[in-house]
């Protein structure tokens, strides 16, 4: 069998002779594509985490640096510390059941990540920060009376080729569904008007049982790179409660119709969870 | 450029047998090609260290296997792991006479399939196969062993005439 079998195997050689491989000058090529990839990967990994952390003093690129709303987002972070006439002295806390899980934010059908990771911010002054670059208010500043944040991230691959997406969810509780609905048309309007990220257009808008939800997505290009920062911005409405959900990966192209399906799906839920979602989970 | 012009000889010396190895690994040209070309790519990222490797082509081979492995796991929940590269160039479909062989070594454990294929396609020794997959040389003779066995199984029960025995 040992004989026949290497006989066999090397039978196969028919069928590799016709398969084309690419000359060496474009293998060269794709790795050094590759590396500047990795690079502007790890510049941007970095950005996302600060853009979800809340936007900081930013100086990448000059289409970010150049574009300086009067109030700048680093300007806007130390806001969040401070407290305003919005912000109540004794805020009820927001239960852990208006939060998404991580499953909900990976769409279904996306494999298995290698790692995943969540993290909590119950109080109120990191809750307040803003989800994402074009957020210029807080729930806070909007009138939320009590705010929760949680971060997400899910990852695939090894260090060479590592893909990180991470996640913000900002929930806000508001005093009466108007102010609700007045939190949410100023939230849309601040990403109608941002001048940070190229906006690539509305991914839907849908009226559910207890509110509504409407989906964006954004790019950001990166000089001198061939990677860019993709961001899909969901806003939903339940009754007197907003949440705020931004999810963003650094790649070349868009693979944005995986993760928009899973936005809207996560948002409905959030919509339809009704005024009161029970504490806990 | 003496880096390229090295690259590109090494390239032309050994992407084909290479091919041919993740072949009859994946059972899939596309895959082979497109991982192979992949680990290329990443060898010309580190070619400095690549080169002067004991064995550059063992790591082309298990950087080639990880990827398809990693490809395999990511295509398990039906992702499409060529999104961020692209469709591979259009390969010729298998010809009839592989169909068998390929079909019979994707059924047995990968494990088994990857010492078959180093030993009986790559030409490496069991002592090799055993430090290329850092296994200890008797279970890679088990490996092989047992791989021939369910090959042959596998083999026979393909030839043998339908709803019948097969006869010697």
């Amino acid at each position: 069998m040992s004989d026949d079998l290497s006989r066999q195997l090397e039978r196969l050689r028919a069928d590799v002779a016709r398969v084309p491989l690419s000359p060496a000058p474009d293998v060269r090529r794709r790795g050094e594509q590759r590396t500047r990839r990795q690079a502007a990967a790890a510049t941007l990994a970095g950005v996302a985490a600060l853009a979800a952390i809340g936007y900081g003093t930013l100086d990448l690129t000059s289409s970010r640096a150049d574009v300086q709303p009067a109030q700048s987002p680093t300007a806007r972070s130390s806001d969040t510390a401070e407290p305003t006439p919005t912000t109540p002295t004794a805020p009820a806390a927001l239960p852990a059941a208006v939060m998404l899980e991580i499953d909900e934010l990976i769409p279904a059908e996306a494999p298995p990540p290698d790692t995943t990771d969540t993290t909590d911010y119950p109080a109120q002054d990191e809750g307040a920060a803003t989800a994402w670059a074009c957020q210029a208010s807080t729930l806070g500043e909007l009138g939320a009376t009590s705010t929760r944040r949680r971060d997400y991230e899910w990852a695939y691959g090894d260090r060479g080729g590592r893909v990180v997406n991470t996640g913000v969810q900002i929930v806000g509780q508001f005093a009466d569904p108007a102010a609700a609905t007045a939190a949410v048309e100023a939230l849309a309007a601040e990403l109608k008007n941002c001048s940070v990220a190229r906006k690539l257009g509305e991914l839907g808008a849908m009226q559910t049982r207890h509110g509504s939800a409407r989906t964006w997505s954004y790019y950001t290009p990166v000089q001198g790179g061939d990677a860019g920062l993709w961001d899909y911005i969901g806003v939903a409405r339940s009754a007197k409660r907003v949440t705020v959900v931004v999810y963003s990966y650094v790649g070349m192209d868009a693979i944005g119709n995986r993760l928009a399906d899973a936005l809207p799906v996560a948002l409905r839920r959030l919509s339809e969870a009704g005024p009161s979602a029970p504490a806990g989970g | 450029m003496r880096d390229s012009e090295d690259f590109d000889a090494f390239y032309h010396a050994t992407s084909r047998r290479l091919l041919h190895q993740m072949y009859a690994m994946t059972g899939n040209l596309a895959d082979a090609q497109e991982c192979v070309q992949e680990a290329y790519a990443r060898a010309w990222q580190h070619w400095g260290s690549v080169r002067n490797a004991d064995d550059p082509e063992a790591w082309l081979r298990t950087v080639s296997w990880r990827i398809a492995a990693s490809r395999w796991r990511k295509a398990r929940n039906g992702l499409a792991a060529l999104a961020r590269n692209g469709t591979p160039e259009t390969t010729a479909p298998p010809s009839l006479d592989s169909v068998a062989l390929v079909t019979a070594l994707k059924q047995i454990p990968e494990v088994q399939r990857r010492a078959i294929v180093l030993h009986h396609l790559a030409g490496l020794s069991v002592e090799e196969v055993a430090r290329e997959t850092d296994s200890p040389t008797g279970t890679v003779k088990a490996r092989l062993a047992r791989g021939r066995a369910a090959l042959a199984e596998l083999l026979r029960d393909e030839h043998a005439p339908e709803g019948g025995d097969y006869v010697r």
